[in-house]
């Protein structure tokens, strides 16, 4: 606990020092309720290590894409593996599809009434990247190619240069990153509790805080596949109306809309109907 | 005039038609997802898992004209159970061989390798599924293992196929347009034309991949094929993509050259190549029994095929006392050179080489134009012996190189009273002495006779040469001018 107090107190003095994003704010004023501290010691004990393989000596019979590790300048893979989503056998290939053009903390940090916009930046060194209809994986009509440029009020750091996949939406309050980075003073103070062979309770209380603001279930396909209150606005973010018309009205997405349960099966050929 | 409009008509019809319809193998609309690039997750035994199949790659693969649904037939329903994703490859496929008209088949080859030493692998009903379950449990190799839904035309193979038919979007493409049939028709020709996929490298590599293993091969249980009873491998089968290394064939192939033999070419040299028994099996290509035939294909080692040249297949392809030698990938090299034996072992000839070439080169300088024997070593026996002379030291002259020191001549004139005869006859004994021809010697003859005495004295000095035998032999001397000495 003094450990804990002592790393929020130099956490908060850097921060005095430099800016710090929406979530260490918030972290800093979250205040952890014993039931919290409980359910974070009990999925630390529940916790299996998993560590991950090499190529095996059977290679994949197709070719498959590309993996690029691109999440790991993000605070979430200090202890989280990359890709991070595992438990849903239905959503986590496509939720760590996701991973290469959203940031975590987009659909992940919700916090309510609080207003947030979303810019594309570089997690490399946070800088925001010029909107370009190119850094979009859909595709696009060979007339929409344009040089789109963010509103005059928004700071450009960075000019893009297409498809990157160090380039997340990554999410912003009054114009500052919200999110985390790995190299940061807590970041840094997290990993070192965890290396060196902390007590429970002290690594259960670090668990609950981190994620006190965030929300385990991120938002439904529905959220931003939709023409109507999309969570994210695509136009903002430089995809043309030939963009934003097949991203809202993906056809997984409409897929996904189906399943009620969480283990529910459905048959190929009822969801092509 | 009409018909003229009339085919012009259909040519545009025909060619709007062949352009509109871009072929793309994905009837059954799995690409609908799985064309989504980094569908991946970590599984429960931290496998990096990969659901996105790269669209663009399918379409130019092997398996490019082949709906998923073809293989992955139990797929019905999402998320799809593992069990419901494998494949068995010796099922037919739906489509069908152009030529014939007949469903094409993996059969063949499954015939081989139910014959051969890896008949217990995945391959038999089951090809996909879990891949590290297969690495688990299996010992014997699956289809996938060594084959995967590769391109038609390697990338490797890329800058040979663009020069055979650049011509191909202009010519060809013409009518036949799009993506998918440059990669799928397109490649399926030019494979045939720019040759065989894999070299003899590669061939043996694939082998490798699993036989240079040294600890994989120790885990394999081998069968008795008599007692079917289970036993570890031996030091031969676990060494033997090593000790394979080592033989003059495995370096060809290591080297790039096209005459060194292949795993295949001596254990599947027929048919499909998957016929791999084991060495003991009557049927084999490496029984001992068909080593002649199998060393003699193609007149590699033609000679072994004919009686009496059966040794030669005793060569032993993967000898276990090979595997000591550790720099055969670059012999000339110094650490190579100090391990060889057959090096050190060349020394005691290269010293015997080196004395042989000096005294060679010694010979040419001094003694090429002497037309005499040289009795360093039993010359003289082999003269007198072999070829009837007489002995060297019978043919000396009995003469002497030097002046009669002036003691001497004291001493003979105290015994010899000076006349002019004698005078004049030491002065003829003197030259007699000094002349150097068996001429002279003759003329000599009769003061000698007159005066043995003072011959005798001058003989004394210089050679042990009997004035007795000077008197007999001396006229035996061979004078022929035609003897050349040997």
């Amino acid at each position: 606990m003094t450990r804990l107090l002592i790393t929020l107190l130099l956490t908060g003095l850097c921060s005095w020092v430099h800016a710090e994003g929406l979530y260490l704010k918030t972290l800093n004023n979250a205040s952890l309720s014993t039931e919290q501290i409980q359910k974070s010691l009990k999925k630390l004990k529940e916790h299996k290590e998993v560590t991950l393989r090499g190529d095996l000596a059977v290679p994949p019979f197709h070719k498959r894409g590309k993996i690029s590790d691109s999440l790991e300048h993000s605070f979430c893979t200090t202890c989280h593996m990359s890709p991070p989503h595992t438990k849903s056998e239905r959503t986590r290939t496509f939720m760590n599809m996701h991973t290469q053009y959203i940031a975590c903390e987009t659909c992940h940090f919700r916090p309510e009434n609080v207003q947030l916009t979303y810019q594309w930046q570089d997690t490399r060194d946070a800088s925001v990247v010029r909107v370009k209809p190119e850094l979009f994986r859909q595709t696009l009509k060979p007339e929409e190619k344009t040089k789109k440029t963010l509103p005059a009020k928004k700071e450009i750091t960075k000019p893009a240069k297409g498809i990157n996949p160090f380039y997340k939406i990554s999410p912003y309050y009054q114009d500052r990153p919200v999110a985390l980075r790995n190299n940061e003073t807590f970041a840094q103070a997290t990993k070192d509790l965890w290396q060196q062979g902390s007590r429970l309770d002290e690594k259960s209380e670090r668990r609950a805080l981190i994620h006190a603001p965030l929300s385990e279930k991120g938002p439904e396909c529905k959220a931003c596949h939709a023409d109507k209150e999309a969570l994210l606005d695509l136009a903002d973010l430089g995809a043309t109306a030939y963009q934003v018309e097949k991203i809202q009205n993906n056809i997984v997405a409409q897929f996904f809309a189906r399943y009620k349960e969480k283990d529910q099966r459905i048959r190929i050929i009822d969801l092509l109907r | 005039m009409l018909r003229f409009l009339l085919l012009i008509v259909l040519l545009v019809l025909g060619h709007e038609q062949a352009s509109a319809n871009p072929r793309y193998s994905d009837p059954d609309g799995c690409l609908s997802c799985h064309a989504y690039e980094g569908l991946n997750f970590i599984d429960e035994n931290g496998v990096l898992r990969s659901s996105t199949i790269d669209r663009s790659h399918y379409a130019s693969s092997l398996h490019g004209s082949v709906p998923c649904m073809d293989c992955h037939r139990e797929v019905k329903d999402y998320p799809h159970k593992v069990e419901n994703t494998e494949v068995d490859c010796s099922e037919s496929c739906h489509i069908e061989e152009p030529s014939e008209g007949v469903k094409y088949s993996h059969d063949v080859i499954h015939e081989e390798m139910d014959k051969s030493v890896h008949a217990d692998g995945w391959y038999k009903g089951l090809t996909g599924g879990n891949r590290l379950e297969e690495i688990e449990i299996e010992q014997d190799p699956s289809c996938r293992l060594c084959h995967s839904n590769t391109l038609y035309i390697a990338e490797t193979q890329l800058a040979d196929f663009k020069k055979e038919f650049d011509h191909a979007e202009t010519e060809c493409g013409n009518c036949h347009q799009g993506k998918a049939w440059m990669g799928q028709f397109g490649g399926h020709i030019l494979r045939r034309l720019v040759g065989r996929r894999w070299n003899n490298q590669e061939n043996n590599q694939m082998c490798v991949d699993c036989h240079g293993d040294v600890e994989k091969m120790r885990d394999v249980e081998q069968e008795d094929p008599e007692t079917l009873e289970k036993h570890p491998p031996s030091d031969r089968f676990v060494h033997s993509a090593d000790s394979y290394a080592k033989t003059l064939h495995g370096r060809l192939i290591v080297d790039g050259s096209a005459y060194g033999a292949s795993c295949i070419d001596c254990h599947a040299p027929e048919g499909w190549k998957h016929e791999i028994r084991s060495y003991l099996d009557p049927e084999s290509a490496s029984h001992p029994d068909k080593l002649p035939e199998t060393c003699g294909q193609s007149n590699c080692h033609g000679y072994s095929k004919k009686p009496g040249n059966e040794g030669f297949t005793l060569t032993d392809m993967h000898d276990v006392s090979l595997l000591g030698l550790t720099y055969m990938d670059k012999p000339f090299e110094v650490e190579a050179i100090r391990e060889s034996k057959w090096f050190w072992s060349s020394w005691p000839l290269l010293l015997i080489a080196l004395v042989f070439a000096i005294s060679s080169a010694v010979w040419w300088v001094r003694f090429r134009n002497t037309k005499k024997i040289i009795s360093i070593v039993g010359g003289d026996r082999f003269e007198t012996v072999m070829i009837g002379r007489k002995a060297k030291a019978a043919r000396k002259k009995p003469v002497a190189k030097k002046p009669v020191k002036p003691r001497a001549k004291a001493a003979e004139e105290a015994k010899v009273p000076v006349t002019s005869d004698a005078v004049a006859d030491k002065e003829n004994l003197s030259s007699a002495v000094i002349g150097p021809t068996d001429k002279q010697v003759t003329q000599v003859e009769p003061v000698l006779q007159v005066e043995p005495e003072a011959a005798e004295a001058v003989a004394e000095k210089e050679k042990p040469v009997e004035a007795d035998k000077l008197n007999t032999e001396l006229p035996k001397v061979d004078n022929d001018s035609n003897n050349k000495g040997a």
